[in-house]
């Protein structure tokens, strides 16, 4: 373990994996708190698997794969968010014709790229250990904007989610909270690709809001614990992968699967204990 | 004082034919209004206008004060129990209307919202989370958001849906209590209940009726034809109203017909 902390500040490699695993956990988890408390693991899966169809068509005409991913993920966010709205399809629908035709669409768009063809591995089950200066920096500036909506503006966006129409009821702008944060959502997921992939992404972004949801049921506390569970979880996981040459992503998603084991083991057995002081206390 | 002038007003959802139309009702400030009617009738659509989650199709409804402050409890069905937000936080959202995007809650707000939940009888449940609520303390919960901002019109959609009778019965004399200072809109299927409190009806069903009163004859009583719950023990008085001409309530055959 003290071997890997040094090698983290010897090695810049490893350094940028540690601190992208930090803000990866930071901005997973605030916005995956939203995602779980309104119900959105589907939809956000399914904007995940959308942007491939961008990252294909990047590749094609030679642009940065990234922006195409952010472009396409942002246009399927605002899309199923106006679908929705408007009732003319529903939620679940949209979500997954946007999920089946944005791959479909990056696969074509890859197989047609004349010549090399592109390694989709780092891009499906992403590579942590890939992260550069540039990609740091976009999740830092992710971070510090989602920390500085949230300072201004955290009430209205949790009124919003937990009841959209008696919100609207206070003129609150209902819809153009429901846009951003969709957008914001699209936004995460692709500065998140390099970190996990789309395939992994979706356990970052819901499993430390649900290990935390077990835990406490006031929105604030969950969004601070998801943080701090993503982030230790993408950390351990870099060890893991560190040590046993596993895939680091693969890795934090094992970490966060043992941890909701241990968390939900260790509930059952609190409840039983006091059960049994209350038991024990009535006789 | 006059508090809302609705004219002409048409309500339903964008993009589609009006459910019902030709709405013309004038709201002050002592008013008690029941709106009844069946099922799909249009009420909760007529209520969602009025509170401002629906645009009106046609028609215009005009305040008649700066800043008309409005309480709302929508029908507990619509609310996501499973959601991480504790009664407290329910009952300051309640406030959204005054604070804004950026507003900042204190500690007088939390304060009020202690007082409120107290003086409705459930000051113990502050800091629970709403998934652990019963139906009725849910409801107490929702009427202590209506009413944190001090609303001078309180509207209620079917308030007493999954609660029991001690809980309607004290929702009944509160709400007349606060009738004295605040005007009161409210849904229900029970008109045999709330006839007893309202001071006039409004019957929607595809189409608008306004009745200035809330006194019936039993001979009415058999010929008011919308499936609303009219069975009630002891000397509480009923109130039917007069058949509409033209209505899908009273006159169903004809309407079947066009």
């Amino acid at each position: 373990m003290i071997e890997f902390i040094q090698e983290i500040f010897s090695y810049r490699f490893l350094g940028n994996a540690a601190l992208a695993a930090v803000l990866s956990g930071i901005a997973c988890g605030i916005i995956g708190t939203y995602i779980v408390s309104r119900r959105l693991v589907f939809m956000s899966g399914g904007i995940t698997h959308a942007s491939f169809g961008g990252i294909g068509i990047a590749y094609y005409l030679g642009a940065n794969p990234l922006v195409g991913a952010l472009i396409f993920a942002v246009c399927s966010a605002i899309g199923i968010e106006l679908f929705s709205r408007k009732g003319r399809i529903s939620e679940d629908a949209a979500t997954g014709i946007l999920w089946s035709v944005g791959m479909s669409v990056g696969i074509i768009f890859v197989f047609l790229t004349p010549g090399y063809a592109p390694n989709l591995m780092s891009f499906l089950f992403g590579n942590i250990l890939l992260v550069d200066r540039v990609n740091l920096l976009w999740l830092c500036a992710l971070d510090a904007g989602l920390l500085l909506l949230l300072g201004l503006c955290y009430r209205a966006i949790v009124y919003t989610a937990f009841d959209r129409e008696f919100a609207a009821t206070q003129r609150l702008p209902v819809a153009m909270i429901g846009y951003a944060m969709m957008i914001l959502i699209a936004i995460t997921i692709v500065l998140n690709i390099k970190t996990m992939g789309i395939v992994l992404l979706m356990s970052l972004l819901t499993m430390p809001a649900v290990i935390a949801g077990t835990m406490t049921r006031d929105y604030k506390r969950i969004t601070i614990w998801s943080c701090v569970i993503g982030s230790a979880a993408t950390l351990v996981g870099l060890y893991v992968s560190y040590v046993s040459n596993v895939p680091s992503g693969a890795a934090a998603i094992a970490v966060l699967a043992v941890a909701y084991g241990l968390t939900k083991a260790t509930l059952w057995m609190m409840r039983k204990c006091n059960g049994n002081r209350a038991i024990i206390s009535r006789e | 004082m006059e508090l809302l002038r609705i004219q002409n007003l048409a309500v339903g959802y964008p993009d589609e034919v009006p459910i019902v139309s030709g709405i013309d009702l004038t709201v002050h400030d002592s008013d008690y209004i029941g709106v009844i009617g069946p099922n799909g009738g249009g009420k909760t659509t007529f209520i969602r206008t009025l509170t401002g989650a629906l645009r009106p199709l046609g028609g215009t409804i005009e305040y008649h004060s700066d800043g008309l402050r409005t309480g709302y409890l929508p029908q507990t069905k619509s609310i996501d129990r499973n959601f991480p937000i504790s009664v407290v936080d329910v009952v300051l959202s309640g406030l959204s209307a005054r604070k804004g995007v950026f507003g900042r809650y204190g500690h007088t707000d939390r304060e009020r919202a202690g007082e409120l939940l107290k003086e409705i009888g459930i000051g113990r449940l502050a800091r629970r989370t709403i998934g652990a609520l019963s139906g009725g303390e849910l409801q107490r919960v929702l009427l202590c958001r209506a009413l944190i901002s001090d609303p001078q019109l309180l509207i209620l959609d079917e308030p007493t849906t999954f609660v029991d009778n001690r809980f309607e019965k004290e929702l009944y004399e509160l709400l007349a209590e606060l009738n004295r200072r605040m005007a009161i809109i409210m849904v229900s299927h029970d008109l045999g209940t709330i006839s007893r409190y309202v001071k006039s009806i409004v019957c929607i069903n595809r189409c608008f009726h306004y009745h200035p009163s809330n006194i019936i004859t039993p001979e009415q009583l058999q010929e008011y034809d919308c499936p609303i719950q009219l069975i009630s023990h002891g000397p509480v008085p009923h109130t039917v109203l007069s058949p509409h001409r033209g209505c899908a309530c009273c006159e169903p055959d004809k309407q079947e017909n066009r």
